[in-house]
């Protein structure tokens, strides 16, 4: 018994003893990103560790001579290279392929000045998937980054703290006596961020569905979530044609959750959601001109979405709106809300006649420039691809060339939009004209001859108001708490707006269809939870939070790939998205001090040797056990 | 087991056994057969059956070795040209590599 104990209390102190050593060898960082893996029909994209991580000796790069010292003269690599974002370019990532480096660690300094641009899309957003091909360099400072398989991990912090530790670290082992670095312990990190798919969607799609094996390793997933629609009126027999009001719903950057997409989507969301409660306000009567608003989701992997929706439209499978299927042919102009903001406003118009009353409102309400024949990459290129002739208006902040700097880069965020809701600007009331304006012009399409109250208006500036906070600062913000189940807590962050996989849910997505619902639709007071739920109508928070039964005309539907459900479709044909996302087991990475290359073989030698000596011993020991211990025995 | 202390029918008898079921696609036990049986094959004085167990110990080593050169010559082939047979060499596979073509 007393053996017993004893063990227990060995073992005890052992593994406690074991905990503090790990902690005293390594530290852990927390509040990283990780570049991911992802993959189309033909290439593999992002990044990846080794299985069991991948390790370097740390060395900042600040400038052209750090390079060419890593280049020439570096001994003792592999090295970790640490970057800030002006270094942070293909050309010098690419320079680090030829070199011993096994990893590269972004950081920004957030209490220094924002890099001027810095944008990881192509100079050609979805180049591949727009219908016609393009050209054009919309996006002037798209460095493609996120178009290519890098050969190492890479990942992002900029938690001050933690990089002071990091740079603490480096100054007082690595830096001194550069030239001898070899011959000494330096400090070195460890990232882990080992993807399982490789080559392509379609072989690590194939192989996770493998049928030989019961219980296949999943390698990959497709990209994809929902979109979400609400039709202004139910569409009846009587609708002769549809004006679909757009906009993408996503966005993108290189480092996990960290998409905040604000000046590329989110202001184009809120200028949608307002909108569309513009309308439901102004009780617009539809009678053979119904007006669709849709938020597309994965846009920005090839028009996921979009494609999607033109997909389910042309075969006649697209039930999302209540009542009857909407065709294709039914839809008569597509209106996509672009990148918004405040300034100068483009209408890139395709098939428009330049007296369409629709097209000289918004030019002369909103002093717009318009652009005749252009389409930007954006959703309406899905529309264009599968029917040229259809009418396409792009409402933007851009001409021929972005405005914003960090188009689908993880700096897209509110500083970017030099926006916080503790100070006045004029974002949301350039939002809130441009919704008002465009609501005002469908309202007369659909409502001839009728004047639209102007009671609403200030409303409107109030909800813009309050929507951008929701997206840019924290959702944890009065809207979202609202179109939640009462009790909700809701993260207290930025929602991250990037796409994600079709199998998990995608709380930007959900919150802002809930939201939709909870603008656009009817709420019934008197109904209590459980008669609320009866009638299959949604119980949500309200804004008093208290619970409230609404019923929704807004609904969701599937943004998967036709790619993806099209039977033994070519997914190197190029016709739809085939984005897929790799499978990961963990993200992380810590820093230690890793012994010179000497200390290393040497430790390595002694515990050969010691095994050896010890198999000799018991050899001797075996061979000479008659001698040993037969007079033991004999006592 | 030990040999040795077998009588020599006995010996032939498992010699003869162990070649035989080798053709049924258990290449391992030639090489068993072959090894094990080697010192009474070929090193103890001469006895009546050991003529026969020569004979099966000299063929079981012959079907190990050419067994062995085919099976590491497949491993070799696969592994070096898997990538490049791609679709094809997916079918075969049972287990796939994580994070490589």
């Amino acid at each position: 018994m007393r053996c017993l104990l004893f063990m227990l209390l060995f073992a005890a102190i052992g593994f406690g003893a074991a905990q503090k050593l790990r902690d005293m060898m390594y530290y852990d960082f927390h509040g990283t990103a990780a570049c991911f893996r992802r993959h189309n029909g033909t290439h593999q994209f992002g990044c990846s560790s080794s299985r069991s991580g991948s390790v370097g000796v740390i060395q900042f790069v600040e400038n052209e001579d750090d390079i060419v010292w890593l280049e020439k003269n570096a001994t003792a690599g592999p090295y970790m290279i640490v970057l800030t974002f002006d270094m942070f370019t293909m050309k010098t990532l690419k320079r680090f392929e030829d070199v011993d480096v096994n990893g590269v660690l972004l950081y920004r300094n957030t209490s220094l000045d924002r890099p001027t641009s810095y944008s990881p899309d192509d100079s050609c957003p979805n180049r591949y998937s727009g219908y016609t091909t393009c050209n054009e360099s919309w996006n002037p400072h798209g460095s493609s980054l996120l178009l290519q398989d890098w050969p190492f991990p890479m990942f992002y912090i900029e938690d001050n703290e933690v990089l002071e530790n990091v740079k603490d670290c480096y100054l007082r082992m690595n830096v001194h006596d550069r030239e001898k670095q070899n011959e000494r312990s330096l400090c070195a990190l460890e990232m882990k961020s080992f993807m399982f798919a490789a080559l392509n969607s379609e072989s690590c799609l194939k192989r996770g569905s493998s049928n030989i094996l019961y219980h296949p390793t999943l390698f990959c997933d497709p990209i994809g979530d929902q979109n979400i629609h609400w039709p202004v009126g139910p569409m009846s027999d009587d609708i002769k044609n549809v004006i679909m009001v757009i906009a993408k719903l996503d966005s993108n950057s290189m480092y996990d959750n960290l998409v905040p997409g604000a000046g590329s989507t989110v202001t184009a969301i809120v200028t949608l959601l307002a909108t569309a409660t513009y309308l439901h306000m102004l009780n617009a009567t539809i009678s053979d001109t119904n007006i669709v608003f849709s938020l597309l989701n994965g846009e920005t992997m090839d028009y996921i979405g979009s494609s999607r929706l033109v997909y389910d439209l042309k075969e006649g499978n697209f039930d999302a709106l209540k009542g009857k299927t909407l065709k294709l042919e039914q839809i008569s102009s597509v209106i996509e809300l672009g990148q918004l903001g405040e300034g100068k406003i483009y209408l890139h118009s395709k098939n428009v006649k330049d007296d369409n009353p629709l097209l000289t409102t918004l030019k002369n309400e909103l002093k717009a420039d318009v652009l005749n024949n252009s389409v930007p990459p954006v959703s309406v290129q899905s529309f264009l691809k599968e029917n040229s002739a259809i009418e396409t208006l792009v409402i933007a902040n851009h001409g021929e060339t972005f405005v914003n700097n960090y188009y689908n880069g993880l700096l897209d965020d509110a500083e970017a939009l030099d926006y916080s809701s503790n100070k006045t600007t004029n974002l949301p009331s350039s939002l809130a004209n441009i919704a008002i304006t465009l609501g005002n012009a469908l309202y007369s399409i659909t409502n001839p001859g009728s004047k639209p109250s102007t009671e609403n208006i200030t409303l409107i500036e109030k909800l813009v108001t309050e929507l951008l906070p929701c997206y840019l600062e924290s959702a944890r913000c009065t809207l979202f708490s609202a179109a939640s189940r009462p009790g909700t807590i809701l993260p207290n962050q930025v929602l991250s707006l990037y796409t994600g996989v079709v199998r998990s849910d995608n709380a930007a997505t959900i919150l802002t269809g809930q939201l939709l619902g909870l603008l656009t639709g009817t709420t019934y007071p008197e109904l209590n939870q459980t008669s609320c739920l009866e009638k299959h109508f949604l119980w949500m928070a309200g804004y008093n939070l208290t619970g409230v039964c609404v019923e929704a005309t807004a609904n969701f539907s599937q943004a998967k790939s036709p790619a993806f459900i099209i039977e033994n479709y070519d997914m190197k044909s190029g016709k739809y998205s085939t984005w897929t996302e790799s499978v990961w087991e963990n993200l992380g990475m810590r820093m230690f001090l890793k012994p010179s290359y000497k200390v290393e073989v040497l430790s390595l030698g002694i515990g050969i040797g010691v095994s050896l000596f010890t198999a000799f011993i018991v050899w001797r020991i075996k061979a000479n056990a008659d001698r040993i211990f037969h007079s033991v025995v004999n006592l | 087991m030990d040999l040795t202390k077998l009588p020599n029918e006995r010996k032939l008898y498992l010699c003869k056994w162990y070649f035989y079921a080798g053709f049924a696609l258990l290449p391992f036990l030639w090489a068993v057969n072959a090894i094990w049986f080697f010192k009474q094959a070929f090193i103890v004085p001469a006895y009546e059956e050991q003529k026969l167990i020569k004979k099966y110990v000299i063929f079981s080593g012959i079907g190990a070795i050419l067994s062995a050169s085919l099976y590491i010559s497949w491993i070799v082939v696969f592994q070096t040209q898997r990538t490049h047979w791609g679709e094809f060499a997916d079918s075969i596979t049972y287990l796939y590599p994580a994070g490589s073509p």
